[in-house]
Protein backbone atom coordinates (compact mmCIF):
# COMPACT_ATOMS: atom_id res chain seq x y z
CA UNK A 1 0.00 0.00 0.00
CA UNK A 2 1.08 3.72 -0.61
CA UNK A 3 2.58 5.86 1.82
CA UNK A 4 -0.26 8.74 0.68
CA UNK A 5 -2.87 6.05 1.53
CA UNK A 6 -1.54 5.69 5.00
CA UNK A 7 -1.25 8.97 5.81
CA UNK A 8 -4.97 8.90 4.23
CA UNK A 9 -6.51 6.69 6.40
CA UNK A 10 -4.88 8.16 9.32
CA UNK A 11 -6.54 11.32 8.87
CA UNK A 12 -9.73 9.83 8.32
CA UNK A 13 -9.36 7.41 11.63
CA UNK A 14 -7.68 10.40 13.29
CA UNK A 15 -11.25 11.08 13.77
CA UNK A 16 -12.88 7.69 14.82
CA UNK A 17 -12.75 6.60 17.80
CA UNK A 18 -10.47 3.78 18.83
CA UNK A 19 -11.56 2.46 21.77
CA UNK A 20 -8.43 0.99 24.33
CA UNK A 21 -8.44 -2.92 24.16
CA UNK A 22 -12.12 -3.19 21.66
CA UNK A 23 -12.22 -2.12 17.41
CA UNK A 24 -14.44 -2.63 14.92
CA UNK A 25 -13.71 -3.61 11.53
CA UNK A 26 -13.39 -2.15 8.44
CA UNK A 27 -16.38 -3.64 7.05
CA UNK A 28 -18.26 -3.45 10.06
CA UNK A 29 -18.76 -7.36 10.57
CA UNK A 30 -16.20 -8.13 13.13
CA UNK A 31 -14.89 -6.72 16.83
CA UNK A 32 -11.61 -7.70 17.90
CA UNK A 33 -11.05 -7.47 21.98
CA UNK A 34 -7.30 -7.39 22.81
CA UNK A 35 -6.53 -8.77 26.07
CA UNK A 36 -4.13 -6.41 26.46
CA UNK A 37 -3.29 -2.81 25.08
CA UNK A 38 -2.11 -3.27 21.58
CA UNK A 39 0.25 -0.17 22.21
CA UNK A 40 1.15 -0.66 25.71
CA UNK A 41 4.29 -3.03 24.93
CA UNK A 42 6.77 -0.51 25.51
CA UNK A 43 9.60 0.45 22.95
CA UNK A 44 11.95 -2.30 21.89
CA UNK A 45 10.28 -5.45 23.50
CA UNK A 46 9.19 -8.45 21.48
CA UNK A 47 5.78 -9.08 22.44
CA UNK A 48 2.62 -11.14 21.94
CA UNK A 49 -0.78 -10.25 22.33
CA UNK A 50 -3.68 -12.07 22.79
CA UNK A 51 -7.15 -11.03 21.36
CA UNK A 52 -10.86 -12.59 20.24
CA UNK A 53 -12.69 -11.99 17.67
CA UNK A 54 -16.51 -12.54 17.52
CA UNK A 55 -19.24 -11.20 15.14
CA UNK A 56 -20.82 -7.93 15.85
CA UNK A 57 -23.37 -10.04 17.87
CA UNK A 58 -20.62 -11.57 20.50
CA UNK A 59 -20.31 -14.70 18.00
CA UNK A 60 -16.44 -16.01 18.24
CA UNK A 61 -15.45 -16.36 15.19
CA UNK A 62 -12.97 -19.01 14.75
CA UNK A 63 -10.74 -20.27 11.44
CA UNK A 64 -9.47 -16.60 10.33
CA UNK A 65 -6.09 -16.47 8.59
CA UNK A 66 -4.76 -13.14 9.05
CA UNK A 67 -1.91 -10.94 7.59
CA UNK A 68 -0.24 -7.97 10.11
CA UNK A 69 1.06 -5.66 8.02
CA UNK A 70 2.43 -1.77 9.67
CA UNK A 71 4.48 0.73 10.31
CA UNK A 72 5.16 4.47 10.97
CA UNK A 73 3.55 6.22 7.70
CA UNK A 74 5.24 9.68 8.98
CA UNK A 75 8.42 7.97 8.52
CA UNK A 76 8.36 5.78 5.50
CA UNK A 77 9.33 2.89 7.35
CA UNK A 78 7.64 -0.58 7.92
CA UNK A 79 7.22 -2.51 11.27
CA UNK A 80 10.36 -3.63 12.60
CA UNK A 81 9.59 -7.33 13.40
CA UNK A 82 7.41 -9.74 10.88
CA UNK A 83 4.83 -10.35 13.85
CA UNK A 84 2.09 -13.20 12.45
CA UNK A 85 -0.73 -14.21 14.28
CA UNK A 86 -1.75 -18.04 15.35
CA UNK A 87 -5.36 -19.13 16.72
CA UNK A 88 -5.79 -21.08 19.70
CA UNK A 89 -9.30 -22.11 19.11
CA UNK A 90 -12.52 -20.79 18.35
CA UNK A 91 -12.32 -17.35 18.26
CA UNK A 92 -9.01 -16.68 20.57
CA UNK A 93 -6.08 -15.88 18.61
CA UNK A 94 -2.31 -14.10 19.56
CA UNK A 95 -0.81 -11.57 17.61
CA UNK A 96 3.14 -12.70 17.98
CA UNK A 97 5.98 -10.58 17.78
CA UNK A 98 4.93 -7.24 17.87
CA UNK A 99 7.70 -4.50 18.45
CA UNK A 100 8.26 -0.71 18.20
CA UNK A 101 11.42 0.38 17.54
CA UNK A 102 10.67 4.28 18.80
CA UNK A 103 7.71 6.42 19.76
CA UNK A 104 4.99 7.59 18.10
CA UNK A 105 2.15 7.24 15.72
CA UNK A 106 1.91 3.41 14.14
CA UNK A 107 -0.48 1.87 11.83
CA UNK A 108 -1.40 -1.50 12.35
CA UNK A 109 -3.82 -3.48 9.56
CA UNK A 110 -4.57 -7.22 10.18
CA UNK A 111 -6.37 -8.60 7.74
CA UNK A 112 -8.33 -11.68 7.29
CA UNK A 113 -6.93 -13.76 4.01
CA UNK A 114 -8.90 -16.87 4.58
CA UNK A 115 -11.65 -18.27 5.89
CA UNK A 116 -14.67 -16.47 6.69
CA UNK A 117 -14.88 -12.96 6.29
CA UNK A 118 -12.03 -12.69 3.53
CA UNK A 119 -10.86 -9.12 3.07
CA UNK A 120 -12.17 -7.29 6.18
CA UNK A 121 -9.64 -5.98 8.17
CA UNK A 122 -8.86 -4.14 11.37
CA UNK A 123 -7.22 -0.67 10.88
CA UNK A 124 -5.05 0.31 14.73
CA UNK A 125 -3.68 3.62 14.68
CA UNK A 126 -1.29 3.20 17.96
CA UNK A 127 0.05 6.07 19.12
CA UNK A 128 3.09 4.49 21.10
CA UNK A 129 4.53 6.15 23.99
CA UNK A 130 7.21 5.03 26.44
CA UNK B 1 -17.91 42.08 28.96
CA UNK B 2 -17.80 39.84 25.89
CA UNK B 3 -14.14 41.39 25.10
CA UNK B 4 -13.12 39.95 28.40
CA UNK B 5 -14.40 37.20 28.56
CA UNK B 6 -12.88 36.22 25.00
CA UNK B 7 -9.33 38.06 26.09
CA UNK B 8 -9.99 35.53 29.00
CA UNK B 9 -9.88 32.16 27.10
CA UNK B 10 -7.42 32.89 24.67
CA UNK B 11 -5.31 33.53 27.48
CA UNK B 12 -6.29 30.88 28.97
CA UNK B 13 -5.96 28.45 25.84
CA UNK B 14 -2.30 29.89 25.22
CA UNK B 15 -1.39 29.07 28.79
CA UNK B 16 -2.73 25.81 28.32
CA UNK B 17 -0.89 25.10 25.25
CA UNK B 18 2.54 26.93 26.58
CA UNK B 19 2.20 24.54 29.83
CA UNK B 20 1.81 21.75 27.41
CA UNK B 21 4.71 22.71 25.23
CA UNK B 22 6.91 22.72 28.16
CA UNK B 23 5.85 19.36 29.19
CA UNK B 24 6.44 18.11 25.67
CA UNK B 25 9.83 19.36 26.21
CA UNK B 26 10.77 17.54 29.22
CA UNK B 27 9.33 14.61 28.07
CA UNK B 28 11.73 14.70 24.64
CA UNK B 29 14.25 15.92 27.10
CA UNK B 30 14.57 12.98 29.07
CA UNK B 31 13.58 10.85 26.02
CA UNK B 32 16.93 12.07 24.05
CA UNK B 33 19.27 12.24 26.92
CA UNK B 34 21.02 9.56 29.56
CA UNK B 35 18.39 10.17 31.64
CA UNK B 36 16.04 8.20 29.78
CA UNK B 37 18.45 5.11 28.71
CA UNK B 38 16.65 2.05 30.09
CA UNK B 39 19.27 -0.46 31.48
CA UNK B 40 20.23 -2.64 28.21
CA UNK B 41 18.50 -5.63 27.57
CA UNK B 42 19.29 -9.31 29.03
CA UNK B 43 21.20 -11.30 26.28
CA UNK B 44 20.03 -14.63 27.15
CA UNK B 45 22.25 -15.92 24.42
CA UNK B 46 25.27 -14.76 26.90
CA UNK B 47 25.37 -16.19 30.59
CA UNK B 48 28.64 -14.42 31.25
CA UNK B 49 26.72 -10.86 30.26
CA UNK B 50 26.89 -9.36 33.87
CA UNK B 51 29.10 -11.75 35.27
CA UNK B 52 32.06 -9.27 37.28
CA UNK B 53 35.17 -11.82 36.34
CA UNK B 54 34.19 -11.88 32.44
CA UNK B 55 33.71 -8.20 32.79
CA UNK B 56 37.14 -8.05 34.26
CA UNK B 57 38.60 -10.95 31.84
CA UNK B 58 36.98 -9.34 28.77
CA UNK B 59 38.38 -6.07 29.45
CA UNK B 60 42.21 -7.24 29.81
CA UNK B 61 41.73 -9.16 25.98
CA UNK B 62 40.32 -5.86 24.62
CA UNK B 63 43.78 -4.30 25.10
CA UNK B 64 46.13 -7.16 24.69
CA UNK B 65 47.55 -6.96 21.83
CA UNK B 66 49.56 -9.65 21.95
CA UNK B 67 46.36 -11.40 20.95
CA UNK B 68 46.97 -10.91 17.58
CA UNK B 69 49.02 -12.89 14.71
CA UNK B 70 50.81 -9.25 14.31
CA UNK B 71 51.03 -8.84 18.35
CA UNK B 72 50.22 -5.01 17.78
CA UNK B 73 46.32 -5.43 17.41
CA UNK B 74 44.01 -5.15 20.30
CA UNK B 75 39.94 -4.48 19.91
CA UNK B 76 41.26 -1.17 21.30
CA UNK B 77 43.56 -0.26 18.67
CA UNK B 78 40.23 0.20 16.54
CA UNK B 79 37.43 1.08 19.07
CA UNK B 80 40.07 3.16 21.78
CA UNK B 81 41.27 6.43 21.13
CA UNK B 82 42.92 9.25 23.42
CA UNK B 83 41.75 7.34 26.28
CA UNK B 84 38.06 7.52 25.16
CA UNK B 85 36.05 4.75 23.54
CA UNK B 86 35.83 6.37 20.28
CA UNK B 87 36.45 4.91 16.62
CA UNK B 88 39.85 4.73 15.45
CA UNK B 89 39.77 6.41 11.33
CA UNK B 90 43.21 6.26 10.91
CA UNK B 91 42.93 2.54 10.25
CA UNK B 92 41.37 2.40 6.90
CA UNK B 93 38.98 -0.41 6.48
CA UNK B 94 40.38 -2.04 2.84
CA UNK B 95 38.63 -4.00 0.30
CA UNK B 96 38.34 -7.29 2.21
CA UNK B 97 36.38 -5.28 5.20
CA UNK B 98 34.08 -3.77 2.21
CA UNK B 99 35.88 -0.15 3.08
CA UNK B 100 33.42 0.12 6.12
CA UNK B 101 33.96 2.58 8.56
CA UNK B 102 35.29 1.32 12.21
CA UNK B 103 32.04 1.73 14.54
CA UNK B 104 31.09 2.92 17.93
CA UNK B 105 31.14 0.37 20.69
CA UNK B 106 28.82 3.03 22.73
CA UNK B 107 25.76 1.21 24.15
CA UNK B 108 26.83 -1.46 21.73
CA UNK B 109 24.65 -3.65 24.46
CA UNK B 110 21.66 -2.04 23.40
CA UNK B 111 21.90 -3.62 20.05
CA UNK B 112 20.40 -6.89 18.36
CA UNK B 113 21.97 -6.99 15.05
CA UNK B 114 25.84 -5.96 14.78
CA UNK B 115 27.72 -4.60 12.19
CA UNK B 116 26.98 -1.89 9.38
CA UNK B 117 24.86 -4.73 7.68
CA UNK B 118 23.82 -6.20 11.28
CA UNK B 119 25.15 -9.79 9.91
CA UNK B 120 25.51 -11.50 13.48
CA UNK B 121 22.67 -11.50 16.14
CA UNK B 122 24.80 -11.20 19.50
CA UNK B 123 27.56 -8.93 20.59
CA UNK B 124 29.09 -12.25 21.95
CA UNK B 125 29.54 -13.85 18.43
CA UNK B 126 30.62 -9.88 16.75
CA UNK B 127 33.72 -10.48 18.89
CA UNK B 128 34.92 -13.46 17.00
CA UNK B 129 34.76 -12.35 13.47
CA UNK B 130 37.80 -9.64 14.18
CA UNK B 131 39.90 -12.44 16.03
CA UNK B 132 39.82 -14.82 13.00
CA UNK B 133 39.84 -11.63 10.04
CA UNK B 134 43.46 -11.33 8.27
CA UNK B 135 43.05 -7.75 8.82
CA UNK B 136 42.42 -7.86 12.64
CA UNK B 137 43.59 -9.68 14.70
CA UNK B 138 44.20 -12.36 12.22
CA UNK B 139 44.36 -15.61 14.89
CA UNK B 140 43.51 -18.73 13.49
CA UNK B 141 40.83 -20.14 15.75
CA UNK B 142 42.55 -22.97 17.73
CA UNK B 143 46.04 -20.34 18.52
CA UNK B 144 43.37 -17.67 19.83
CA UNK B 145 42.50 -20.37 22.27
CA UNK B 146 45.29 -21.67 22.66
CA UNK B 147 46.99 -18.57 23.30
CA UNK B 148 43.90 -17.16 25.78
CA UNK B 149 44.27 -20.59 27.68
CA UNK B 150 47.77 -20.32 28.04
CA UNK B 151 47.84 -16.69 29.80
CA UNK B 152 44.20 -16.64 30.70
CA UNK B 153 44.09 -19.25 33.10
CA UNK B 154 43.47 -18.14 36.36
CA UNK B 155 40.71 -15.97 34.68
CA UNK B 156 39.48 -19.28 32.96
CA UNK B 157 39.33 -21.31 36.30
CA UNK B 158 37.34 -18.46 37.86
CA UNK B 159 34.28 -18.69 35.33
CA UNK B 160 35.23 -21.96 35.69
CA UNK B 161 34.08 -22.53 39.36
CA UNK B 162 30.50 -20.27 38.12
CA UNK B 163 28.93 -22.85 35.38
CA UNK B 164 29.35 -26.40 34.36
CA UNK B 165 29.30 -25.88 30.80
CA UNK B 166 32.19 -25.00 29.63
CA UNK B 167 34.49 -27.45 32.52
CA UNK B 168 34.38 -30.35 30.14
CA UNK B 169 35.81 -28.24 27.24
CA UNK B 170 38.60 -26.88 28.77
CA UNK B 171 39.48 -29.93 30.09
CA UNK B 172 39.52 -31.27 26.68
CA UNK B 173 41.31 -28.13 25.26
CA UNK B 174 44.22 -28.86 28.03
CA UNK B 175 44.59 -31.99 27.27
CA UNK B 176 44.80 -31.64 23.24
CA UNK B 177 47.50 -28.84 24.45
CA UNK B 178 49.86 -31.05 26.64
CA UNK B 179 49.52 -34.38 24.92
CA UNK B 180 51.63 -34.38 21.78
CA UNK B 181 49.90 -35.70 17.97
CA UNK B 182 46.38 -34.88 19.14
CA UNK B 183 43.56 -33.74 16.69
CA UNK B 184 42.20 -30.75 17.24
CA UNK B 185 39.15 -31.01 19.64
CA UNK B 186 36.95 -28.90 17.54
CA UNK B 187 33.66 -28.54 19.09
CA UNK B 188 35.17 -27.81 22.55
CA UNK B 189 37.55 -25.24 20.76
CA UNK B 190 34.69 -23.35 19.27
CA UNK B 191 32.73 -23.59 22.76
CA UNK B 192 36.20 -21.93 24.56
CA UNK B 193 36.32 -19.27 21.81
CA UNK B 194 32.44 -18.44 22.22
CA UNK B 195 33.45 -18.00 25.70
CA UNK B 196 36.21 -15.44 24.83
CA UNK B 197 33.48 -13.59 23.12
CA UNK B 198 31.28 -13.89 25.94
CA UNK B 199 33.26 -11.96 28.42
CA UNK B 200 34.72 -9.42 25.37
CA UNK B 201 30.88 -8.75 25.37
CA UNK B 202 30.33 -8.65 29.24
CA UNK B 203 33.19 -6.07 29.32
CA UNK B 204 31.54 -4.00 26.35
CA UNK B 205 28.53 -3.93 27.81
CA UNK B 206 29.63 -2.61 30.70
CA UNK B 207 31.63 0.46 29.57
CA UNK B 208 29.20 3.66 30.45
CA UNK B 209 28.52 5.95 28.31
CA UNK B 210 29.95 9.31 28.42
CA UNK B 211 27.84 12.44 29.49
CA UNK B 212 27.87 15.07 26.59
CA UNK B 213 26.82 18.58 26.46
CA UNK B 214 23.88 17.25 24.81
CA UNK B 215 23.30 15.05 28.02
CA UNK B 216 23.61 18.85 30.07
CA UNK B 217 21.38 20.59 28.27
CA UNK B 218 18.61 18.10 28.81
CA UNK B 219 18.96 18.36 32.38
CA UNK B 220 18.83 21.71 32.48
CA UNK B 221 15.68 21.79 30.57
CA UNK B 222 14.29 19.07 33.08
CA UNK B 223 15.07 21.06 35.71
CA UNK B 224 13.61 24.21 34.27
CA UNK B 225 16.64 26.13 34.35
CA UNK B 226 17.85 28.90 31.96
CA UNK B 227 19.88 27.69 29.76
CA UNK B 228 23.31 29.67 28.44
CA UNK B 229 23.66 30.80 24.72
CA UNK B 230 25.56 27.79 23.43
CA UNK B 231 23.31 25.64 24.65
CA UNK B 232 20.32 27.55 23.66
CA UNK B 233 21.07 26.94 19.96
CA UNK B 234 22.09 23.25 20.70
CA UNK B 235 18.57 23.02 21.69
CA UNK B 236 17.07 24.74 18.54
CA UNK B 237 19.61 22.40 16.94
CA UNK B 238 17.34 19.52 18.75
CA UNK B 239 14.29 21.21 17.71
CA UNK B 240 15.11 20.81 14.19
CA UNK B 241 16.53 17.40 14.56
CA UNK B 242 13.24 16.05 15.95
CA UNK B 243 11.15 18.51 14.16
CA UNK B 244 11.89 19.50 10.35
CA UNK B 245 14.65 17.80 9.97
CA UNK B 246 13.27 14.57 10.66
CA UNK B 247 16.29 13.14 11.85
CA UNK B 248 14.53 11.44 14.79
CA UNK B 249 12.57 9.31 12.46
CA UNK B 250 15.45 6.76 12.70
CA UNK B 251 18.14 8.19 15.24
CA UNK B 252 15.45 8.26 17.72
CA UNK B 253 15.95 7.79 21.75
CA UNK B 254 19.23 8.69 23.81
CA UNK B 255 21.32 6.53 21.38
CA UNK B 256 20.00 8.61 18.87
CA UNK B 257 19.34 4.96 16.95
CA UNK B 258 15.92 2.96 16.62
CA UNK B 259 18.96 -0.45 16.09
CA UNK B 260 17.00 -0.73 13.28
CA UNK B 261 18.23 -1.01 8.92
CA UNK B 262 17.35 1.78 6.42
CA UNK B 263 17.94 2.86 3.30
CA UNK B 264 19.16 6.29 3.15
CA UNK B 265 20.68 6.61 -0.70
CA UNK B 266 23.55 6.64 0.32
CA UNK B 267 26.12 7.51 -2.76
CA UNK B 268 27.73 4.40 -3.99
CA UNK B 269 31.70 3.76 -3.66
CA UNK B 270 32.82 3.07 -6.94
CA UNK B 271 34.89 -0.02 -6.43
CA UNK B 272 31.98 -1.59 -4.09
CA UNK B 273 28.89 -0.87 -6.55
CA UNK B 274 25.52 -1.24 -5.52
CA UNK B 275 25.63 -2.94 -2.12
CA UNK B 276 22.91 -5.18 -1.17
CA UNK B 277 23.15 -4.15 2.72
CA UNK B 278 20.87 -5.71 4.93
CA UNK B 279 18.94 -8.12 2.49
CA UNK B 280 22.60 -10.00 1.78
CA UNK B 281 22.72 -11.02 5.27
CA UNK B 282 19.43 -12.07 5.43
CA UNK B 283 19.23 -15.72 4.33
CA UNK B 284 22.51 -16.85 6.53
CA UNK B 285 21.12 -14.68 9.86
CA UNK B 286 19.27 -17.38 11.59
CA UNK B 287 22.00 -20.45 11.27
CA UNK B 288 24.94 -18.74 12.14
CA UNK B 289 27.92 -20.99 13.46
CA UNK B 290 28.17 -18.24 16.20
CA UNK B 291 24.60 -16.84 17.13
CA UNK B 292 21.44 -16.95 19.72
CA UNK B 293 20.56 -20.03 17.54
CA UNK B 294 24.11 -21.97 17.47
CA UNK B 295 25.06 -24.84 19.79
CA UNK B 296 27.50 -22.07 21.82
CA UNK B 297 24.23 -19.74 23.21
CA UNK B 298 23.19 -19.67 26.17
CA UNK B 299 19.66 -19.18 25.24
CA UNK B 300 16.78 -21.51 25.29
CA UNK B 301 14.88 -22.30 21.92
CA UNK B 302 12.55 -19.29 22.27
CA UNK B 303 15.37 -16.85 23.35
CA UNK B 304 15.77 -15.56 20.00
CA UNK B 305 13.37 -13.67 19.49
CA UNK B 306 14.92 -11.30 17.29
CA UNK B 307 15.61 -14.35 14.83
CA UNK B 308 12.18 -15.79 15.20
CA UNK B 309 10.50 -12.45 14.02
CA UNK B 310 12.92 -11.48 11.78
CA UNK B 311 11.40 -8.84 9.05
CA UNK B 312 13.29 -10.07 5.87
CA UNK B 313 11.02 -7.93 3.56
CA UNK B 314 13.14 -6.91 0.62
CA UNK B 315 11.20 -3.52 0.38
CA UNK B 316 13.00 -2.68 3.93
CA UNK B 317 16.03 -4.25 4.00
CA UNK B 318 17.91 -3.86 0.23
CA UNK B 319 20.46 -1.12 0.62
CA UNK B 320 19.54 -0.68 3.77
CA UNK B 321 22.40 -0.01 6.79
CA UNK B 322 22.36 0.06 10.37
CA UNK B 323 21.00 3.36 11.95
CA UNK B 324 24.31 4.28 14.10
CA UNK B 325 24.41 5.92 17.21
CA UNK B 326 25.34 9.78 16.56
CA UNK B 327 26.62 9.75 20.10
CA UNK B 328 30.25 11.41 20.17
CA UNK B 329 30.10 11.95 16.31
CA UNK B 330 31.99 15.05 16.48
CA UNK B 331 34.64 12.52 17.24
CA UNK B 332 34.73 11.23 13.55
CA UNK B 333 35.67 13.19 10.09
CA UNK B 334 34.16 10.76 7.72
CA UNK B 335 30.95 9.81 7.59
CA UNK B 336 29.00 6.85 6.36
CA UNK B 337 29.20 3.12 6.15
CA UNK B 338 31.81 3.23 3.61
CA UNK B 339 32.62 7.29 4.85
CA UNK B 340 30.92 8.69 2.38
CA UNK B 341 30.91 12.27 3.94
CA UNK B 342 33.74 13.81 5.00
CA UNK B 343 31.87 16.15 7.00
CA UNK B 344 28.81 16.86 9.06
CA UNK B 345 27.73 19.24 6.72
CA UNK B 346 28.24 17.25 3.84
CA UNK B 347 26.20 14.40 5.24
CA UNK B 348 23.19 17.34 6.02
CA UNK B 349 23.20 18.68 2.28
CA UNK B 350 22.78 14.93 1.27
CA UNK B 351 19.74 14.59 3.64
CA UNK B 352 18.53 18.12 2.57
CA UNK B 353 17.96 17.40 -0.71
CA UNK B 354 18.62 13.45 -1.13
CA UNK B 355 19.12 11.68 -4.47
CA UNK B 356 16.55 8.96 -5.40
CA UNK B 357 19.46 6.49 -4.70
CA UNK B 358 21.45 3.72 -6.38
CA UNK B 359 21.11 1.17 -3.77
CA UNK B 360 17.81 -0.62 -4.34
CA UNK B 361 15.44 -0.21 -7.18
CA UNK B 362 12.39 -2.52 -7.51
CA UNK B 363 10.82 -2.89 -10.61
CA UNK B 364 7.63 -0.14 -10.56
CA UNK B 365 9.25 1.78 -7.52
CA UNK B 366 11.26 4.88 -7.64
CA UNK B 367 13.39 4.22 -5.10
CA UNK B 368 13.65 2.13 -1.84
CA UNK B 369 15.00 5.46 0.06
CA UNK B 370 12.87 6.60 3.12
CA UNK B 371 14.14 10.02 2.81
CA UNK B 372 12.22 12.91 1.73
CA UNK B 373 13.78 16.87 0.91
CA UNK B 374 13.85 18.78 3.98
CA UNK B 375 14.25 22.40 2.68
CA UNK B 376 16.33 23.04 6.02
CA UNK B 377 17.75 27.17 6.07
CA UNK B 378 21.78 27.82 6.51
CA UNK B 379 20.46 28.92 9.54
CA UNK B 380 18.90 25.74 10.44
CA UNK B 381 21.75 23.68 8.92
CA UNK B 382 24.16 25.59 11.69
CA UNK B 383 21.80 24.51 14.31
CA UNK B 384 21.92 21.33 13.27
CA UNK B 385 25.73 20.99 13.27
CA UNK B 386 25.81 22.75 16.68
CA UNK B 387 23.38 20.06 18.12
CA UNK B 388 25.33 16.48 15.90
CA UNK B 389 28.67 18.41 17.66
CA UNK B 390 26.95 18.19 21.06
CA UNK B 391 26.43 14.56 21.00
C1 LIG C 1 41.33 -3.20 12.51
C2 LIG C 1 40.29 -2.49 13.20
C3 LIG C 1 39.38 -3.24 14.14
C4 LIG C 1 39.70 -4.10 15.16
C5 LIG C 1 41.08 -4.59 15.57
C6 LIG C 1 38.46 -4.45 15.82
N1 LIG C 1 37.42 -3.80 15.20
FE1 LIG C 1 35.51 -3.77 15.83
N2 LIG C 1 34.97 -2.87 14.11
C7 LIG C 1 35.83 -2.44 13.13
C8 LIG C 1 35.08 -2.11 11.92
C9 LIG C 1 35.68 -1.61 10.61
C10 LIG C 1 33.72 -2.35 12.21
C11 LIG C 1 32.54 -2.25 11.24
C12 LIG C 1 32.75 -3.37 10.23
C13 LIG C 1 31.57 -3.78 9.39
O1 LIG C 1 30.45 -3.35 9.58
O2 LIG C 1 31.79 -4.60 8.51
C14 LIG C 1 33.69 -2.81 13.61
C15 LIG C 1 32.52 -3.11 14.31
C16 LIG C 1 32.51 -3.48 15.64
C17 LIG C 1 31.32 -3.61 16.46
C18 LIG C 1 29.89 -3.41 15.97
C19 LIG C 1 29.19 -2.24 16.55
C20 LIG C 1 27.75 -2.19 16.11
O3 LIG C 1 27.01 -1.33 16.60
O4 LIG C 1 27.30 -2.99 15.28
C21 LIG C 1 31.72 -4.01 17.70
C22 LIG C 1 30.84 -4.26 18.91
C23 LIG C 1 33.15 -4.16 17.66
N3 LIG C 1 33.60 -3.81 16.40
C24 LIG C 1 33.93 -4.66 18.70
C25 LIG C 1 35.22 -5.11 18.52
C26 LIG C 1 35.92 -6.01 19.42
C27 LIG C 1 35.35 -6.59 20.70
C28 LIG C 1 37.17 -6.21 18.90
C29 LIG C 1 38.29 -7.08 19.44
C30 LIG C 1 38.02 -8.49 19.48
C31 LIG C 1 37.24 -5.42 17.67
N4 LIG C 1 36.04 -4.79 17.46
C32 LIG C 1 38.37 -5.31 16.89
C33 LIG C 1 37.20 -2.35 13.25
C34 LIG C 1 37.93 -3.09 14.16
C1 LIG D 1 15.51 6.99 7.28
C2 LIG D 1 16.37 6.89 8.42
C3 LIG D 1 17.31 8.04 8.72
C4 LIG D 1 17.00 9.39 8.79
C5 LIG D 1 15.68 10.06 8.57
C6 LIG D 1 18.23 10.05 9.13
N1 LIG D 1 19.24 9.14 9.26
FE1 LIG D 1 21.19 9.55 9.62
N2 LIG D 1 21.67 7.61 9.24
C7 LIG D 1 20.77 6.61 8.99
C8 LIG D 1 21.47 5.43 8.55
C9 LIG D 1 20.85 4.10 8.17
C10 LIG D 1 22.84 5.77 8.53
C11 LIG D 1 23.99 4.90 8.02
C12 LIG D 1 23.93 5.01 6.50
C13 LIG D 1 24.99 4.28 5.76
O1 LIG D 1 26.17 4.49 6.01
O2 LIG D 1 24.63 3.49 4.88
C14 LIG D 1 22.93 7.15 8.98
C15 LIG D 1 24.12 7.87 9.14
C16 LIG D 1 24.20 9.14 9.66
C17 LIG D 1 25.42 9.82 10.01
C18 LIG D 1 26.82 9.22 9.89
C19 LIG D 1 27.17 8.48 11.16
C20 LIG D 1 28.47 7.75 11.11
O3 LIG D 1 28.88 7.25 12.17
O4 LIG D 1 29.07 7.63 10.06
C21 LIG D 1 25.08 11.05 10.48
C22 LIG D 1 26.01 12.13 10.99
C23 LIG D 1 23.64 11.16 10.41
N3 LIG D 1 23.14 9.98 9.91
C24 LIG D 1 22.90 12.27 10.81
C25 LIG D 1 21.56 12.44 10.47
C26 LIG D 1 20.87 13.70 10.53
C27 LIG D 1 21.47 15.01 11.00
C28 LIG D 1 19.61 13.47 10.08
C29 LIG D 1 18.50 14.48 9.88
C30 LIG D 1 18.79 15.55 8.98
C31 LIG D 1 19.51 12.05 9.77
N4 LIG D 1 20.71 11.48 10.02
C32 LIG D 1 18.36 11.42 9.30
C33 LIG D 1 19.40 6.70 9.08
C34 LIG D 1 18.72 7.91 9.02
Amino acid sequence: MSNKLYILIITFCLSCNVLANKLVSDNEALIITFDNPVDGIGLHNISNIGFTITTIDDNPVAGLGFTVEGGMPGHGHGLPTAPFITEQGSGIYTLNGMKYSMRGQWLLILKVVSGEYTDDQFTLVLNVSL
Amino acid sequence: MKKIARFLSVLFISVLSSISIKAGDIEDAIYFSLRGLPPFPVDKSNYFQQNPDAIRFGGKLFFDTDFSFSGDVSCASCHFTNSRFIANESIPAGQSRNFRMVMQITGAAYNRFYFWDGRIDSLWAQALEPIEHPDEHNLQRHEAVKYVVNKYAKDLDTLMAQSDGYQKHLMLVHHWLTSQNQSLPIESINHVFALIGKCLAAYQASLPIDRTMWDEVAIAKINNQPLTLIQEKIWQGFNIFKGKGRCSACHDGPLFTDFSFHNTAMPTVSVLGIEVGRYRVLPEIQDLEFGCHSIYSDAGKDDCLHLKYLNKRIEENFGAFKTPTLRGINNKTRFGHAGQFSSLKAMIEHYNAPPIGTHGKLINQQSLSELQPLSLTEQEKGHLITFLEAL
